[in-house]
């Protein structure tokens, strides 16, 4: 008896051990990718990749609690925007406005949160389209201090021109949000999210103050939007409004299905994926939409539970395939 | 059969030596004779919403760099280099835009670019002053940091919204010199702000009023009827509209001329009166526009063997825009007048260049008081117009556009 | 603001709703009452106006007809959008909005691949300007404004007071008593996606004339017409109707005080405002989810 437990507590540790072996070899990877490769351009991509792996998973984020946020994009506008103007026009240095601009975006979506909290799930999803829009165009009307629809240029360098300072830090930051992200989703705070997006009624009856979560999981995910957002106005030197509409908040959406809603990994696979091959396909020029439309297209009908859930989709082919196989075995014999 | 075996073994060697030798010798004095490439980077909208203009550009940019090539490209030193056209797609966006420049500085390594044109000239400023990399601009509408004393390396090859602007005020004192004041209307973009104070400047030194103030409408507006409404209770002589697309002329002058308001319509883009028509429906007249006629006179043999060359590989009906073109064709010129490659021995030749021609004409360097750097090719724009019929007429020549 | 402004709004704010609820209908009879996401109906509206601009400027045929001809040709996506983009993600929101997002990219990106000039526009439907005192309205939006209210109080009878409108209120509100009922909820989401896309070809080939043409024509519809479905409420066409004359008005009279990109941002504040305060819309029913 004592031999079982102690089996399955070890059997238990080494499953745990598995996948945090392979983010730990991957991070290594990828932390020598600068001494492995001579190409800025790569270390570019994989910049660009980070900010958006980190938005997207804050997207998840909000998700889980039960709301839908298709205005979150224009959180990751107000952080980069609020970072980008705070140092352009006050001279502010970039490593005081990117926390800045990031408490601003985390402040918006507190004080956004209370009324909209209370709304039910598609009427929320509704305002909070609409409030994204309504964030762009408050921008694109700020005349000579947001550069309108012209956009924001002029926004000083976090540090200097090269890439390979951005990619570790990105890589940091990045890592450490996604971290604390899990901690979120895997501890208590993340299960009250869950419950409160399963049932308004019954978590509300156990003494949940639905409420305040859903307005603590909606400044987890803007925070982390708007960090996301601050440090790409830096790495960037130049934003518009076009990098943050509804388009953006769908791309975020499309990054999570394809990989996978119901896994943590889903949106970092689906974003990886989704942003390095219209990257690798630049070469077809003018048809690069449909290479991103078509993998949209193969994952949503293919594959319900997006890519993470691909081996457990084929495994399930197999498994039924073994039943069918000794259900005829059995009525033969 | 031991010695056939060897001359049939020293036949094969040396017929082997015989092809080596004749490759390489072609190869070599392939090689010798193969002129060198200058590597320009162009950024142009493919996808996204500007893809139908920006796939125009893109054909226009190639028919601009084989005309270069064919007359012989450029002779630097005694060596002769052809220009190779390295295209990037910068997906009508300011954030593609930025992209593209990270993709041609770092992954195809161009030794220059050309663009953008239209909206997105401040994007690519950054990056390319950072890198050193000459950047000639296919239009510029005045943003900070578009184009001025801090941006050194920027050219621009096209007349730009001031350029436009000084050409139509021209126009209309020789054409219509009863016009004493204007009413203007702009899309809302960045550059509002700053073109207000010059362009209200270029009309009074003419002798021409601003009426009220500007009628500013937001980039995504569908339905232009409160606009027309709008403009057309401004008491003005005209109306002026410094930068627009025929998707925003044509429905305001649709509206205008349903409210009874017959006024002459003064536009200083690039779109076509044709264009305006399709769009402006029943409402199309009394509109100028600065867009090329195929076959006016007075237009300058480069200008007519470009379209003749544009048309004879694209479609019919094309609108041209000639902005990322035009920079196409001035960027070989500055490097055959600087006989240099490097960016510090272009930069310090700048000052010494004061003729270039473009597609449009004869140019000269200039802007040092409207941009702040003497970077800008200035050059003549052709008009055409709507008369009260609605008949396409071709307005002349202004040849004497200044950009001080 | 003087009579000739104010009057002129007045008939702008008119003809934007009916411009408006002509958009809308087509995806507030999906969404609205049957609680499907479409998100492609801009584009559906495109392919309307640009098949009417060929049947009707390239091959010369009369307008009417074209529209006629487009309208019954445009029709036949209905049921293979019903087969291939709702029924396999039924009630499935994500999924649904990200298929019509690929789909309508790809069809976008074709078309604007296959222009070598992007101005082109129908002839206007009727020409002429009707002039009555400080009124003046061009022939042209009359149309569009007669078309836009018939087509309305069309889709409201039908709704109301028809079988089949009754069925698919029914589909819309509770799947599993219509189930139980014997409605066949798959022929009657068929028809009524036939419907929408006849709506969305009618809108396509009437404003393709007022606006003119062009591959991304559709991009602002989709807004638009949530706008007006989620003002109006859920499950109610004649919130359509006042949802229409709102954002129509809004549209109409603050350009004449606020310039520039401002009205924008005002008017989808006032929106959300509206909604934070009455989240259902004006004659919205709750939402089965």
């Amino acid at each position: 008896m004592s031999d079982a437990v102690s089996s399955a507590r070890d059997e238990k540790k080494g499953s745990r051990l598995g996948p945090f072996a392979a983010v730990a070899l991957i991070v290594l990877v990828l932390a020598a990718i600068p001494l492995l490769t001579d190409s800025p351009y790569l270390l570019h991509v994989l910049n660009l990749t980070f900010l958006t792996i980190l938005a997207a998973v804050s997207f998840r984020t909000i998700i889980i609690s039960g709301q839908f946020p298709l205005g979150h994009a224009a959180f990751m506008g107000i952080g980069a925007y609020a970072s980008g103007m705070m140092a352009k026009w006050l001279g502010w240095s970039p490593w005081i406005t990117i926390p800045l601009g990031t408490l601003v975006a985390t402040a918006i979506g507190i004080v956004i949160g209370y009324p909209f909290s209370r709304l039910r799930a598609v009427y929320y999803a509704m305002v909070s389209l609409f409030f994204g829009i309504a964030v762009v165009q408050i921008i694109n009307a700020g005349g000579v201090l947001s550069g309108g629809y012209s956009g924001l240029t002029g926004i000083p360098p976090l540090m200097g021109f090269s890439k390979t300072p951005y990619y570790y830090l990105f890589l940091i930051v990045t890592l450490v949000s996604l971290l604390v992200l899990y901690r979120f989703e895997t501890c208590r705070v993340g299960t009250t999210w869950k419950a409160v997006a399963q049932s308004y009624l019954i978590a509300s009856s156990v003494g949940v103050n639905e409420a305040f979560y859903r307005v603590y999981a909606l400044a987890v995910g803007c925070f982390f939007a708007g960090l996301s957002g601050a440090l790409y106005a830096h790495y960037n030197f130049t934003i518009g409004t076009s990098s943050f509409d509804f388009v953006a908040t769908m791309m975020f959406l499309m990054y999570g299905v394809v990989g996978g809603m119901f896994s943590f990994a889903g949106p970092i696979v689906g974003t990886a994926l989704l942003v390095l091959a219209p990257e690798a396909a630049r070469g077809l020029k003018q048809y690069v939409p449909y290479i991103s439309a078509g993998i949209l297209l193969i994952v949503v009908y293919g594959m319900p539970r997006g890519l993470i859930g691909l081996p457990g989709m084929i495994k399930g082919l197999f498994a039924r395939r073994a039943k069918d196989g000794a259900g005829r075995a059995y009525h033969a014999s | 059969m031991l010695s056939k075996k060897r001359v049939h073994s020293f036949r094969v060697v040396v017929a082997v030596l015989a092809v080596a030798f004749f490759v390489f010798g072609t190869v070599a004095s392939h090689a010798a004779s193969e002129p060198k490439k200058i590597r320009v980077g162009l950024l142009v909208g493919l996808t996204g919403w500007f893809s139908v203009p920006g796939n125009i550009e893109l054909t226009e940019c190639k028919t601009a760099t084989e005309m270069v090539n064919d007359r012989g490209g450029v002779t630097i030193k005694g060596e002769k280099y052809l220009i190779d056209l390295v295209p990037e797609d910068m997906k009508s966006s300011n954030e593609g835009t930025t992209a593209a420049v990270n993709k041609l500085i770092y992954d195809d390594k161009v030794q220059f670019i050309i663009g953008p044109s239209a909206f997105w000239g401040p994007a690519s400023a950054p990056l390319c002053e950072a890198n050193k990399m000459i950047n000639v601009l296919g239009y510029c509408a005045n943003t900070p940091g578009e184009l001025d004393k801090n941006t050194p390396h920027r050219l621009l090859a096209e007349d730009g919204t001031m350029g436009h602007t000084y050409a139509l005020i021209k126009f209309i004192k020789k054409n219509h010199p009863n016009v004493k004041s204007v009413a203007i209307v702009n899309a809302d973009d960045g550059a509002v702000p700053y073109l207000k104070p010059l362009i209200a400047k270029a009309l009074q030194e003419n002798g021409i009023s601003v009426a009220g103030d500007w009628v500013l409408f937001p980039n995504e507006l569908v339905d232009f009827s409160p606009i027309a409404s709008k403009l057309a209770a401004v008491k003005a002589d005209a109306i002026f509209h410094p930068n627009g697309i025929d998707r925003h002329v044509g429905p305001i002058l649709k509206g205008l001329r349903e409210t009874g308001d017959e006024r002459w319509y003064f536009y200083a883009g690039v779109s076509p009166c044709s264009n305006i028509k399709t769009f402006a429906g029943a409402g199309a007249r009394k509109v100028v526009s600065l867009a090329p006629t195929p076959g006016a006179p007075g237009n300058p043999p480069q200008l007519e063997e470009f379209i003749k060359k544009y048309f004879a590989k694209s479609k019919p009906g094309a609108a041209l825009i000639i902005q990322n073109s035009s920079a196409a064709y001035v960027l070989p010129q500055i490097l055959q007048a600087a006989q240099s490659l490097n960016a510090d021995d272009i930069l310090k030749a700048l000052p010494k260049i004061g003729n270039v021609e473009t597609l449009w004409g004869p140019g000269h360097m200039a802007g040092e008081k409207t941009y702040g750097i003497r970077n800008a090719v200035v050059h003549p724009l052709p008009s055409q117009y709507l008369d009260d019929k609605g008949v396409q007429k071709f307005g002349g020549w202004m040849t004497d556009v200044n950009v001080p | 603001m003087t009579l000739t402004l104010f009057v002129g709004a007045i008939i702008n704010m008119l003809f934007l709703a009916s411009m408006y609820i002509l958009i809308a209908l087509g995806f507030a009879l999906l969404f609205s009452i049957m609680e499907l996401l479409h998100v492609a109906h801009g584009v559906i509206y495109m392919l309307g106006g640009y098949l009417c601009y060929s049947l009707s400027v390239t091959l010369g045929m009369n307008q009417w007809l074209s529209l006629v001809l487009t309208v019954g040709i445009i029709c036949c996506f209905g049921p293979v959008l019903e087969r291939f983009f709702f029924r396999p993600f039924f009630r499935d929101f994500d999924r649904t909005l990200l298929v019509g997002i690929g789909i309508s990219t790809i069809i976008e990106t074709t078309m604007a691949l296959s222009k070598s000039n992007e101005a082109q526009s129908l002839r206007a439907f009727a020409t002429g300007i009707l002039k009555m005192g400080p009124i003046s309205v061009s022939n042209e939006r009359l149309v569009t404004f007669l078309i836009g209210a018939l087509l309305l109080l069309a889709v409201m009878w039908l709704i109301h007071r028809t079988k089949v409108g009754l069925q698919m209120q029914a589909v819309g509100q509770d799947l599993e008593a219509s189930l139980l009922q014997g409605i066949n909820i798959y022929r009657i989401s068929a028809l009524a996606c036939v419907i929408a896309c006849g709506l969305a070809a009618v809108a396509g080939s009437l404003l393709g004339a007022y606006m003119g043409l062009g591959p991304f024509m559709g991009d602002f519809v989709f807004q638009k017409a949530l706008v007006l479905v989620v003002l109006g409420g859920i499950g109610s066409i004649g919130g359509i109707f006042v949802a229409g004359l709102v954002v129509g008005g809004i549209d109409a009279f603050l350009p004449l005080f606020i310039s520039g990109s401002a009205t924008s941002a005002l008017a989808i504040g006032i929106i959300i405002v509206v909604l934070l305060l009455r989240p259902k819309g004006f004659f919205g029913r709750e939402m089965g989810f």
